[in-house]
């Protein structure tokens, strides 16, 4: 299975959402050999979603359990999207190595799947998007990312396709800020929020309080540039090299 | 798809339909995938249009000529200004670098395969430039990636150049095969990497290596970089830098990040003297230039400190940041959106020298499905000679991250006489380079 034929099988053509899927990860993945088969276990936390329901997900759960999660909510009727917009690379801060082969197997697992053109969208994130898997050492590749509105759907497009309520599966650390930014956008457009953390039974009301700096239009450059302005030419901070001053 | 020759039309552009989704979508796949272009999308549009700009090869010719004029002027303005500190301030340059500029310009670090971008717009008084980008400029994969493949739906056109394969060819012929570049850039932008990642591939193919790094990952020893990394130590043999001018100063100093501008030894494409002819103030140096600038003073609309024309009286002015990219904040009246507006007015007050003022044009635009699109055409030359061109379609007549990518081909049998050259002039050199 290559590396096209992957991505195609979780962003079909005909897939309403297939346009939002970042392709980064899918066109990293070294040579072209089969994915390895793995087992998708059926999580029974999450019971309380119901079959033909049009409630959307963000799945922000750390690394392959968000994949796994997805996987899960795509034998639920769910189509999930992957929107893990970095990069692989030599010593990198944020490990994608097993994200990037848990996406290639679930791929031959979603070929064997039949899911509507407009089924309602699981986007999957990764929770450690920010949080280096390695300590952050000089030469280090800095690969950590966030997540900006643009990357998703308005909320304008979401309920013209019959989204009007949405679920946020996320981890102890609760919702992110830079994931904040967008589900505020979304409130604002009418749709109803709710969370799911590890350890609920169900969602609870979520209502998504005005982050720092919102729907400034340079929201981007400042985020950007004041986490350059630490980092490593990148997102986060300049690795300092051992006794250097850096900046932070 | 079909394209139709209309002789009589004012306009440069010749009409052709958009693709079909049957045939975009595809082609959209295969963009992703052959060209590295990972943010196809941008909220709720792609940021890929299906339809080309065709432009005459006479146009072609035309625009190829006028960059090259362009870039010969900017390089000796370049360099004049390298030893003119006294004209630094006029630019609106961070603190730190203008003292590494102002000092001991001689030491200027070299540059190779200089690449800059000149952005045409058709308007009511013909070709227009609203810009220049000098520093580092972008839209790479989508000038010779997405061109390559759109021309194949467009019998009779050919891609306007290959800047990707023609940057190649330079770094090749200067450096020889088998030679090490360094593509620096912010790593963890999947934005920047996936550049970087398309250009080291078409430096591949030219028996060039590429490494990915960071500018924090160079370490610099007697004006010659090396890599820090944690995966290799090599040295360099040149750089390409994808990492703004303005920005390097947010580095730790131990990475060296000066020699970007003075005292490297390594050659870079582009040397961070480049921010000099960057900043949108730079119109407001050439009064005290020697180096006369006919083609700019021709094409450049008048470029004036907002402090000295009375912007906020009408739409005659365009505001821009000296060191603004992709159009962000511009501020054009009846365009911008009231509230943007009222914000950049005020920071236009506040802080003027951060600012120029650029006379506006009326741009021409082209009826698509009933919508008017404003198109640009960027054309790139590398140490001075035209190599491609990059295309952006907007709805509204400012081009800015709203702007669609689109393919510029050119149409090769719409001259008479015109042999039906297999790729026009001068296309066709740097393309068989």
């Amino acid at each position: 299975m290559t590396n096209e034929e992957c991505f195609n099988a979780w962003a079909p053509e005909e897939g309403v959402w297939s346009r939002w899927a970042k392709p980064s990860l899918f066109t990293q993945r070294p040579g072209i050999s089969s994915p390895a088969l793995r087992s998708w276990p059926e999580s029974h936390e999450y019971l309380w979603l119901s079959q033909g329901s049009r409630t959307a997900l963000v799945v922000d759960l750390p690394g392959v359990e968000s994949v796994e999660t997805g996987m899960a909510m795509a034998r639920r009727g769910y189509r999930p999207i992957p929107l893990y917009n970095t990069s692989a690379g030599p010593s990198a801060l944020v490990n994608v190595a097993e994200l990037i082969e848990a996406l290639a197997s679930g791929a031959m697992a979603l070929r064997d799947l039949t899911l509507s053109p407009d089924a309602p969208p699981a986007f999957l994130i990764d929770a450690d998007r920010m949080r280096p898997a390695v300590p952050s050492n000089p030469g280090s590749y800095d690969n950590r990312w966030v997540v900006f509105p643009q990357d998703f759907p308005s909320g304008t497009f979401l309920r013209s396709r019959g989204i009007a309520d949405l679920v946020v599966l996320h981890d102890r650390g609760g919702v992110q800020e830079d994931l904040a930014h967008v589900l505020l956008r979304w409130q604002e457009a009418g749709i109803q929020m709710r969370a799911l953390a590890p350890g609920d039974v169900s969602p609870r009301e979520l209502t998504v309080k005005k982050p720092s700096w919102f729907r400034r239009a340079w929201y981007r450059a400042i985020i950007v540039a004041g986490l350059r302005r630490n980092n490593a030419g990148g997102f986060g901070s300049v690795i300092p090299t051992a006794g250097g001053g850096g900046y932070g | 798809m079909p394209f139709r020759v209309d002789a009589s039309s004012p306009l440069p552009w010749q009409t052709v339909d958009p693709l079909s989704p049957k045939l975009f979508v595809p082609l959209r796949r295969r963009i992703i995938f052959d060209c590295c272009k990972w943010d196809p999308q941008v909220e709720d549009v792609s940021t890929i249009a299906d339809i080309p700009l065709v432009l005459p090869a006479r146009v072609w010719r035309e625009l190829a000529s006028l960059a090259e004029l362009l870039a010969s002027e900017v390089m000796a303005a370049e360099t004049e200004l390298r030893g003119r500190p006294d004209l630094h301030g006029r630019l609106s340059l961070p603190r730190a670098v203008r003292r590494v500029l102002g000092d001991r310009p001689e030491r200027n670090t070299r540059g190779i395969a200089r690449l800059v971008r000149f952005d045409f717009h058709h308007t009511t008084s013909g070709w227009r430039i609203s810009e220049a980008n000098s520093d580092v400029p972008g839209g790479l994969n989508e000038a010779s990636g997405l061109s390559e493949l759109m021309a194949g739906y467009y019998p009779g056109t050919v891609p306007a150049g290959d800047t990707a394969g023609a940057y190649a060819c330079a770094m090749r012929a200067s450096l020889g095969a088998g030679a090490h570049v360094a593509f620096v850039h912010a790593t963890a932008y999947s934005d920047d990497r996936q550049v970087m990642t398309y250009l080291a591939r078409r430096f591949a193919a030219s028996e060039v290596r590429a490494s990915l790094i960071s500018p924090a990952h160079l370490r610099w020893h007697s004006g010659r970089a090396r890599l820090d990394t944690a995966w290799s130590s090599e040295t360099v043999d040149a750089l390409v830098r994808f990492f703004p001018g303005e920005w390097l100063p947010n580095l730790p100093s131990d990475c060296g990040w000066t020699h970007f501008f003075a005292g490297g030894s390594t050659p870079v494409s582009n040397p961070a003297s480049a921010i000099l002819t960057q900043s949108k103030r730079f119109p407001l140096t050439w009064d005290a230039l020697r180096t006369p600038m006919p083609t700019w003073r021709s094409l450049l609309p008048e470029t004036r400190d907002p402090r000295e024309v009375p912007w906020r009286d009408g739409e005659e002015w365009v505001l821009k940041p000296a060191l603004g990219r992709v159009g962000e904040d511009i501020g054009m009246r009846g365009v911008t959106e009231s509230k943007q507006w009222r914000q950049l007015s005020r920071n236009v007050r506040w802080f003027p020298s951060g600012w120029a003022a650029q006379r506006r044009f009326v741009a021409t635009a082209f009826r698509v499905r009933g919508v008017d699109l404003y198109p640009s055409v960027g054309i790139y030359t590398i140490d001075g000679h035209a190599a491609g061109a990059y295309g952006r379609i907007a709805e509204r007549p400012l081009i800015d991250g709203r702007a669609r990518d689109a393919a510029v081909l050119v149409s090769i049998d719409d001259e008479e006489g015109d042999a039906r050259p297999s790729r026009p002039t001068p296309v066709l050199a740097w393309v068989t380079r």
